[in-house]
């Protein structure tokens, strides 16, 4: 096997073939690939800027509508503390108007009661004269009581 | 990763045994084994295709190198003058690949080197070189195709160029006086200086010598080895091949990782001589 053998030939068509290719890559190819990753490049630089842009207004209106969902919170709140005073105070009233309509309904019961208590002593009084009166009959024999004295009699149990 | 799998299935399952069947089909055709091992590494104008197919005879100066480096030439001009010409701005998976071994070339070997004013005027230079080894390296591991880039001379014509190149640029950039004033170390005496100024002039030549010889001797090696593993099953035993064959299929795969790596190695290794030659210092 002869590794060495002179092919001057051979080397100067590496020479031809290799300047051949050279040309066309460096006359066609390579700039057109340069310039297309130059223009893809400035895409990409474009995109994320558009993309920061955006990510940038995402933020801001997030940080708005965090804004807003505070402000609602507030209102909410205020709102809130208003409905609980104004029931507060509802209670109260309706509580103490309530507590006013049943002392007053006490209060007509007891004089009620009052009344008829004095009616029925009042009965009392006037059947005990009537007893007293007959026990006296009873005892006398005789009817001698009238009218005027069944009046002291109940006159006396008054005073009693 | 399911994709990974299948296409290594595929590789290893499909791909590389019918390679190393054609690979090993003419040597069980040879009688001489010595013959078959030259022919498949070595220049000729005899073109063995396939088994079973008669040979291609080329014309008297024209060689099975020859021919590779044309196939190279015109397959790279053609897939990148038609890539070139249907670019898009979002790129599709061929546009990438393409794309990428540019982008390879400028983003970690020229503009490292050289930075990025530099660069930019030597990116074709450069994106050439490494697109012609590479192409030229890994078109000898399909069947039937031959490695140009395991032929001294075709490396050697690289490495004159590059020789020549870092001549040239180192005159044209510093001046000839300069060029010369920076083989010489400062602060030593005549004597020594001159013998450091001397080797230091040799050392520009054996680089690029080392160069061609080292792309040269990986490229036959690499053959050489796939093919030794193979030429086993004749010389031992039919039954060697269980152990031949796979030892070749990993050396296969290995020549693919070998055959980017000196691609590699030659294009940044011409970068850093030819940008060293044109620095003060």
């Amino acid at each position: 096997m002869d590794l060495f053998k002179l092919e001057p030939g051979l080397a100067i068509w590496t020479w031809i073939t290799f300047g051949i290719l050279f040309f066309i890559l460096a006359r066609y190819v390579i700039p057109a690939i340069l310039k297309n990753l130059q223009e893809r490049e400035d895409y990409i630089h474009s995109s994320v800027d558009k993309t920061a842009e955006v990510e940038k207004r995402l933020k801001d209106m997030e940080s708005e509508r965090d804004e807003i969902l505070k402000k609602a919170e507030v209102k909410a709140d205020e709102m809130l503390l208003r409905i609980r005073q104004e029931g507060e105070e509802l209670r109260q009233k309706l509580a103490k108007q309530a507590e006013k309509e049943a002392s007053e309904i006490l209060n007509q019961a007891r004089i009620q009661a009052e009344q008829e208590r004095g009616a029925m002593l009042e009965s009392l009084k006037g059947e005990l004269a009537d007893i007293i009166c007959s026990a006296t009959e009873e005892v006398v024999g005789m009817t001698v009581v009238g009218e005027k004295e069944r009046e002291i009699s109940r006159e006396l149990v008054n005073k009693l | 990763m399911g994709r990974c799998k299948t296409v290594l299935k595929n590789v290893l399952g499909k791909i590389v045994p019918l390679c190393l069947f054609f690979f090993a089909q003419p040597l069980f055709a040879e009688d001489n084994v010595s013959s078959a091992l030259s022919s498949h590494v070595l220049n000729g104008h005899g073109w063995d295709i396939f088994p079973y197919i008669p040979e291609i005879n080329l014309p008297e100066h024209f060689t099975v190198h020859l021919l590779m480096l044309f196939i190279t030439t015109a397959l790279i001009a053609i897939f990148y003058l038609a890539f070139s010409k249907k670019q898009v701005l979002k790129p599709k998976k061929t546009q990438i690949a393409l794309e990428s071994l540019i982008l390879f070339v400028r983003d970690d070997i020229v503009y490292p080197v050289m930075g990025e004013e530099r660069g930019r005027k030597w990116l074709p230079f450069y994106s050439t070189l490494f697109l012609f080894l590479l192409t030229a390296n890994l078109i000898g591991l399909i069947p039937a195709f031959k490695t140009a880039t395991g032929n001294i001379n075709v490396t050697g014509a690289l490495a004159i160029m590059v020789l020549i190149l870092t001549f040239v640029v180192g005159f044209k950039e510093i001046g000839v006086k300069d060029f010369f004033k920076n083989l010489y170390p400062s602060g030593t005496g005549l004597g020594i200086g001159l013998f450091v100024a001397f080797l230091e002039f040799l050392s520009i030549f054996t680089k690029s010598m080392v160069l061609a010889i080292r792309l040269f001797a990986n490229m036959f090696a690499g053959h050489m080895a796939i093919l030794s593993f193979l030429v086993l099953i004749i010389i031992v035993s039919p039954f060697m091949g269980f152990v031949s064959v796979p030892f070749a299929a990993f050396t296969y795969l290995l020549e693919v990782l070998i055959d980017v790596l000196q691609a590699l190695v030659f294009t940044l290794l011409s970068c850093i001589f030819i940008s060293n030659a044109s620095e003060h210092e």
